[in-house]
């Protein structure tokens, strides 16, 4: 196996792991609870905070308390005692007071629900942070497994300096194939940060689970007392639904939009334009209807259509403009402006769903929608600015004392838009110091690095006997060739 | 024949606290504010469920608070009603 293709696979893993901007935001390499870095890695796997939810626990808990006593004197002071209560004004009165007992009781249990699932959630939370940091010590040893390996198979070549003065970017070292010893070693990492992005994407999941759990325990307020669209009837919690427009679009269309460009790959723009026409109409026939006498229901029919159409339409046209493709003239298929005025269209859906009685109420939660649509969608082509999380991609970065120069290069971070593989050097963690690149590195190994040679005798990573000098050489690692 | 057949003072008292109840729900309340927002995991998956739910049950809490502080109010009104109109009824009496 050589370098480039075990770079390659590592490219193609990360962008088919981070198909949408906002599963990027956050995998930064520091961890706001603790302050840890994850220079293994160089991301935290799992960035959530569970030390900013302290005491939430024990203060529901406290407020579900008042609620189930405050249950109890009404259901008291509620219950008809013919000794106390008597005439039609006592039967009004119970009649009105008996039905908040059940309404407090519930909201108390809710409350009272909330507290566990927020503890399985912060046990999610420090268990994944327990494993990524694992992950991550194995991570570094294995960084520095492939600077010695490297090293050990470039020094016999005399290959150290054509690589050290080649591999910048990673791209530029697609082509040479390496050491096998160093395509393990590298593979091995890779490894590790699959890994990574996974415990990522598993804890997500979990917490996803929990946060549906925890969506439930709304069921019981009562009907009159929600608010917002997610009193729409028959449509059940819109607001919920698209809070995160790209979970509508992961969970229903995003798979339709994929058998449809597999089955269609030459028509798939069309049909999606089609969508959108017939959904532009829907949505202006259902504006039409929400001023008239027939008013809400057919509206909201004809915007739900409107919406879904829509949403296909852009589910398959945002998978082609992430390919870049272009028509024969070499124009992009998609532009970005005509991605908008997709989302618009969407809008258009939103806003007839909205309209009527519920106008007021579902203009505001459908403008959010949209900018939480909207915002995570910049893709390859658009400006991005680190820092900002709606634009910003981090970047897995190889940290490689040994591989990369760039900087002395005088390279500057190049591309920002795409999500790459880069190798980046950290004087600070150069070990051994090169003799190729002038480097003027630590001369012992860095503190956290345990230095375990194989034992004489032992077999090395590639099953060979152990060659190199004692004692430069980090603990072996499982041959996963 | 309508109205109630209790005594004024203790219809004044379950008034009272009615108005109490409403009060401490009231508290419960705004202690929800606060228990999302700012002060989240920073994982969407836990803290818009979490937003959502104390949203909800904040409107919900709003509206029972304002039920039983009214009924409280009422009831009140009607006791304070009563021990006014028997007041009279003795002065009357006394003349």
């Amino acid at each position: 196996m050589d370098a480039a293709s075990v770079i390659q696979r590592a490219v193609d893993f990360a962008l088919r792991q981070f198909p949408s901007m906002d599963d990027m935001v956050g995998l930064t390499g520091v961890d706001v609870s603790d302050g840890h870095y994850y220079k293994g890695l160089g991301f935290n796997p799992v960035g959530a905070n569970p030390k900013a939810m302290n005491g939430l626990e024990e203060r529901t808990a406290q407020q579900a308390q008042t609620l189930s006593d405050v249950a109890s004197l009404i259901k008291l002071l509620g219950d008809p005692d013919p000794s106390t209560w008597e005439g039609e004004g006592a039967k009004a009165f119970v009649d009105r007071v008996k039905v908040l007992p059940p309404e407090y009781a519930d909201a108390a249990a809710a409350l009272r629900a909330l507290g566990p699932l927020v503890t399985e959630a912060r046990q999610a939370i420090t268990a994944g942070k327990t494993r990524a940091k694992e992950l991550d010590d194995q991570a570094w040893q294995a960084r520095t497994r492939i600077m010695h390996e490297v090293a050990e198979a470039a020094k016999p070549k005399g290959l150290l300096d054509t690589v050290v003065s080649t591999v910048v970017p990673v791209a530029s070292i697609i082509g040479i194939a390496l050491d096998p010893g160093v395509a393990r070693a590298v593979h091995h990492f890779v490894d590790l940060l699959e890994q990574g992005v996974k415990l990522h994407f598993s804890t997500k999941v979990q917490l996803d689970h929990i946060g549906q759990r925890i969506s439930k325990l709304d069921d019981k307020v009562p009907e009159q007392k929600k608010s917002g669209v997610a009193s729409i009837p028959g449509v059940g919690s819109l607001t919920d639904l698209l809070a995160d427009g790209s979970d509508l679009l992961d969970a229903g269309m995003n798979p339709l939009a994929k058998w449809m460009i597999d089955r269609f790959p030459a028509e798939a723009h069309w049909i999606a334009q089609e969508m959108g026409d017939v959904s532009t109409i829907l949505g202006m026939v259902g504006l039409f209807a929400d001023g008239t006498i027939v008013g809400l229901p057919v509206g909201l029919v004809l915007g739900a259509g409107s919406v879904l159409l829509s949403g296909g339409q852009i589910a398959i046209d945002q998978r082609i403009y992430r390919t870049g493709a272009v028509d024969a003239t070499g124009k992009p298929v998609l532009t970005q402006d005509e991605m908008a005025q997709e989302y618009g269209e969407f809008a258009l859906g939103l806003v007839t769903m909205g309209t009527g009685k519920f106008a007021g109420k579902a203009f505001g939660p459908a403008g959010e929608v949209l900018n939480e649509f909207i915002g995570p969608t910049v893709d390859k082509g658009d400006e991005v600015r680190p820092g900002d999380p709606k634009t910003y991609r981090p970047k897995i970065i190889l940290v490689d004392p040994t591989l990369d120069y760039a900087e002395d290069k005088g390279w500057t971070g190049g591309d920002e838009k795409v999500p790459e593989l880069r190798v980046r050097r950290d004087p600070a963690l150069c070990y051994p110091p090169d003799s190729g690149s002038g480097s003027t590195g630590p001369t012992t190994p860095p503190p956290n690095v345990v230095p375990l040679p194989p034992a004489t005798g032992q077999p090395n990573i590639d099953g060979n006997p152990y060659t190199g000098p004692p004692g430069g050489y980090p603990q072996p690692l499982a041959n996963t060739a | 024949m309508g109205g109630f057949q209790v005594s004024p003072d203790a219809l004044a008292k379950v008034g009272e606290r009615l108005t109490d109840a409403s009060t401490k729900v009231t508290q419960v309340r705004k202690g929800l504010v606060g228990t999302g927002g700012d002060s989240s995991f920073g994982a969407n998956q836990i803290d818009h469920p979490i937003n959502n739910l104390i949203d909800r049950w904040q409107r919900a809490l709003d509206d029972m608070s304002m039920d039983t502080s009214t009924i409280g109010k009422m009831v009140s009104a009607a006791g304070k009603a009563y021990a006014q109109t028997d007041s009279n009824v003795a002065g009357a009496c006394d003349v």
